[in-house]
């Protein structure tokens, strides 16, 4: 009987339920769709940025002092330091590995082509590394342990994947072809071009170098000339030595906690703290976590890039968050004024049933049961709308789609009948208050 | 006579209309506020500056710049099309018997062009101060306020720490001096090894760099690309991604308004039915209809259209501390949704009660 009450009372009034309906679905399609993209907008963000050059620097321990003015290169003898290349591929088994997005090793010398003096970086272009793959343990200072064993067995990285904006005329360096790629404005100096060779002279020794492409980026980068780090080594005569890698790293921004364990060390935290310092993906904590796989190296922050990165993803994050909550307040505020205007309108209706010896309780229960199946429906159409267009979204900005949270689905649902729900209470209640006679001779 | 019938019709029904009004300019504060956000972009630009300089002017090789050819940057500054400029000049001096590079800049614009130089101690206020390397300060046990005497071959100067540099990139590796101080180490006035500028606005670039160029011919003028990229990179994402989410929540607005505008006049089938059985001409209802509608439409869109400025302004406060200037564009999406959408949901339902006979819509249903 009571079911019967309930689909007849929609189907009769059809075209209410139908306004009603889409009143509520504007409302969860809005907060699907806002709600799924200010979740993900910052990581997606990060990870374009991070195609776009380094945030971390790895120097030596001792961190040399490096001279640099223009092209001539200077350490002090005493002073050299160098990392192991063959230690670099455990970079990939930190606890946060996934976030290191690519680096790449560098050893620079001045040389001598054509007269002029220029610096000769070796570097990987492109480079296949295995990853390590004997299981490491992290002990907390809590006594857990966790073991993590890396996933891939292999990696590609280099200059290529750390610098996507560079652009080179001719072609990129393959691993173990030779030759050179020479920065635009020196092969403009000298006349160069791909196909090309040039003489390099360094250490006493000469060497005949084939030029592959010519580089652009805009930067120092223009003057000097890129070879293969192994070829660089040779050159120099540092077999295996790097004097700096620079990383790429997904890193997130930081907060009070990063604060205090800059200032007091993070040994120095509670241990509950360190282990959420040490567990979350903050740029302190990876530099940490890759000096302790690779104890000869200290890690630097590339203050320029981490700080510009953290204002800007911060404050688009912040814009479409507050943009987000307007939009859940004036849609709230909306569907409790329709649903609220609906009951009011009904409270004929409500008399009437009254007359006819329904009790308040179960005429409420009716209203009620109504709403929420509207609130209900509505919701899971607003859902189904508003994520379709959270993945619209996602592939029109970010050429990948936005896949909600699934939690947003019970949690756009609940919101969306509640809402509908404290809507109808007080002029419900209202209504069921009142003597049917007043409400049926009509105000 | 119509006049009347609608004064009479909105004052009786003074809160209905009250919450009709109030509705449409809920639905219509939000794609407000969201066309009246168009205004940030520029300063999502400005506050890209942290990126760091997006010209970078060299010499040709065997010229060298003068600080002379700085004239023109100045005017730039003054024009607003550069944002800040930092002319360098770099050089091998030593400090005993060990060798540093030096940075001779005009500090006051440095401090403009490189806003994440983190410096502990203090600024240099005068040519002679200078800001030490982290790197160094550590080799050379450093500290703000000790003393130093750099020399090269042509001259020497005394100077004193005012502050320590940290950056995490190679300024560390650097003693950053005044411009004066390092001309006079190099033995040459007025010469520069290269020089650091920020365009106010990315598109601008290659305008600027032409007219650089030009006003340069011994001079070089390069765009950083990874500096480049990055911006076009996050200002397209930034405005496709509010150009999308405008029109979803326009969408949304849009829905949100016709279902509260119809449901109200599918309530009032009655009245229709009423004025009908009085002797009303089906138009005449229709247009008194209309006529609340566009009423309500106005007054909502206007409404709503405020509601959006002030939230707006408020977002832009608390996000940049800035004020966005009002949008045209949004008082205008302000009023078509508020106007558009409350007429089109009105005159459905309407037409529809006006065209059946009174004697059934008196009777319910």
């Amino acid at each position: 009987m009571f079911w019967r009450l309930v689909r007849r009372s929609i189907q009769e009034r059809a075209p209410h339920a139908a306004l009603a309906l889409l009143a509520v679905a504007a409302g969860a399609a809005l907060a699907a769709a806002l709600l799924g993209v200010a979740f993900e907008i910052r990581e997606r963000m990060a990870k374009e940025l991070r195609a776009f050059g380094a945030n971390i620097l790895l120097v030596p321990m001792g961190e040399p002092l490096e001279v640099v003015v223009g092209n001539v290169r200077y350490v002090a003898p005493q002073e050299e330091a160098y990392l192991d290349e063959s230690d670099l591929p455990r970079l990939k088994t930190i606890f946060w590995r996934h976030n290191i997005v690519a680096f790449a090793p560098f050893l620079s010398r001045t040389v001598e082509v054509s007269g002029e003096r220029v610096l000769l970086v070796g570097s990987w272009f492109e480079k296949e590394i295995k990853v390590p793959q004997g299981k490491r343990q992290f002990a907390f200072s809590t006594g857990t342990r966790r073991e993590v064993a890396p996933s891939e067995k292999r990696w590609k990285t280099g200059l290529k994947r750390l610098f996507a904006s560079w652009q080179v005329e001719g072609e990129w360096v393959d691993a173990g072809t030779g030759g050179a790629l020479v920065g635009r404005a020196l092969a403009a100096r000298l006349g160069l071009r791909p196909g090309q060779g040039m003489e390099v002279k360094a250490n006493g020794r000469s060497e005949r170098l084939l030029v592959r492409g010519i580089l652009r980026t805009g930067g120092v980068e223009e003057d000097q000339i890129f070879v293969e780090l192994a070829r660089a080594q040779r050159l120099f005569g540092l077999a295996g030595m790097v004097e700096k890698v620079q990383v790429s790293a997904l890193v997130t921004p930081d907060n009070a906690l990063t604060l205090r364990a800059r200032k007091i060390g993070p040994e120095r935290l509670p241990p509950a703290e360190y282990e959420t310092w040490y567990c979350t993906p903050y740029l302190d904590s990876i530099i940490f976590q890759i000096e302790e796989v690779l104890p000869g190296a200290r890690g630097k922050a590339i203050r320029q890039v981490a700080e510009a990165e953290e204002a800007f993803l911060g404050r688009v994050t912040l814009t479409f968050v507050l943009v987000s909550a307007v939009g859940l307040l004036a849609s709230t505020v909306g569907l409790m004024a329709t649903m609220a205007r609906n009951t009011f309108e009904r409270r004929r209706e409500v008399g009437l049933m009254k007359v006819l010896g329904g009790v308040g309780p179960q005429i409420g229960r009716l209203f009620l049961v109504e709403v929420a199946i509207i609130g209900l429906a509505g919701g899971a159409l607003g859902y189904g709308l508003g994520a379709g267009l959270a993945r619209a979204i996602g592939v029109w900005v970010f050429g990948a789609p936005i896949v909600p949270h699934p939690l947003l689905l019970p949690a756009v649902l609940g919101v969306a009948v509640g809402i509908a729900l404290l809507g109808v209470l007080v002029p419900l209640r209202d209504a069921l208050r009142v003597r049917p006679m007043v409400t049926l001779r009509g105000d | 006579m119509t006049l009347r019938i609608l004064w009479a019709s909105i004052t009786y029904r003074r809160s209905r209309v009250a919450v009709a009004c109030l509705a449409v300019a809920l639905g219509v504060s939000l794609p407000a506020t969201v066309v009246g956000l168009r205004g940030v972009q520029a300063e999502f630009e400005r506050g890209l500056q942290a990126y760091g300089a997006n010209l970078l002017i060299v010499p040709r090789s065997g010229s060298s710049l003068d600080e002379g050819s700085l004239a023109l940057l100045n005017r730039m500054i003054a024009e607003a099309r550069l944002e800040a400029y930092a002319p360098v000049l770099t050089l091998m001096g030593r400090i005993g018997e060990r060798r540093v590079a030096v940075a001779g800049t005009r500090f006051s614009q440095a401090r403009d062009l490189y806003p994440w130089w983190n410096v502990e101690g203090a600024w240099p206020e005068n040519n002679t101060a200078a800001l030490i390397g982290a790197n160094i300060a550590a080799k050379f046990g450093y500290r703000p306020g000790d003393a130093l005497t750099v020399r090269t071959p042509r001259s020497s100067v005394s100077l004193r720490v005012a502050g320590v540099l940290r950056t995490g990139g190679t300024e560390e590796n650097q003693i950053f001096v005044d411009l004066d101080a390092a001309q006079t180490l190099a033995g040459r006035s007025t010469v520069l090894s290269l020089v650091q500028a920020r365009a106010r606005r990315s598109r601008e670039l290659p305008s600027l760099t032409e007219a650089l160029a030009g006003a340069m011919p011994d001079a070089e003028v390069r765009t950083p690309l990874q500096v480049v990229k990055s911006e076009e990179v996050i200002l397209g994402r930034l405005q496709r991604l509010l150009l999308l989410v405008s029109g979803v929540v326009l969408g949304a607005a849009a829905l949100a308004v016709f279902a509260t505008m119809a449901a109200a006049v599918l309530e009032r089938r009655r009245e229709v039915g009423v004025m009908k059985a009085l002797g009303a001409e089906e138009n005449r209802v229709v247009r008194l209809f209309a006529s609340e509608a566009l009423g309500i439409g106005l007054v909502g869109g206007l409404l709503g259209f405020g509601f959006g400025l002030l939230l707006a302004e408020a977002i832009a406060w608390q996000v940049f501390s800035a004020l966005v200037p009002p949008s045209i564009l949004s008082l205008l999406v302000s009023l078509v949704v508020g106007l558009g959408v409350s007429l089109g949901a009105s005159l459905g339902p309407v037409r529809r009660a006006a065209g059946v006979p009174s004697v059934v819509v008196l009777r319910g249903e």
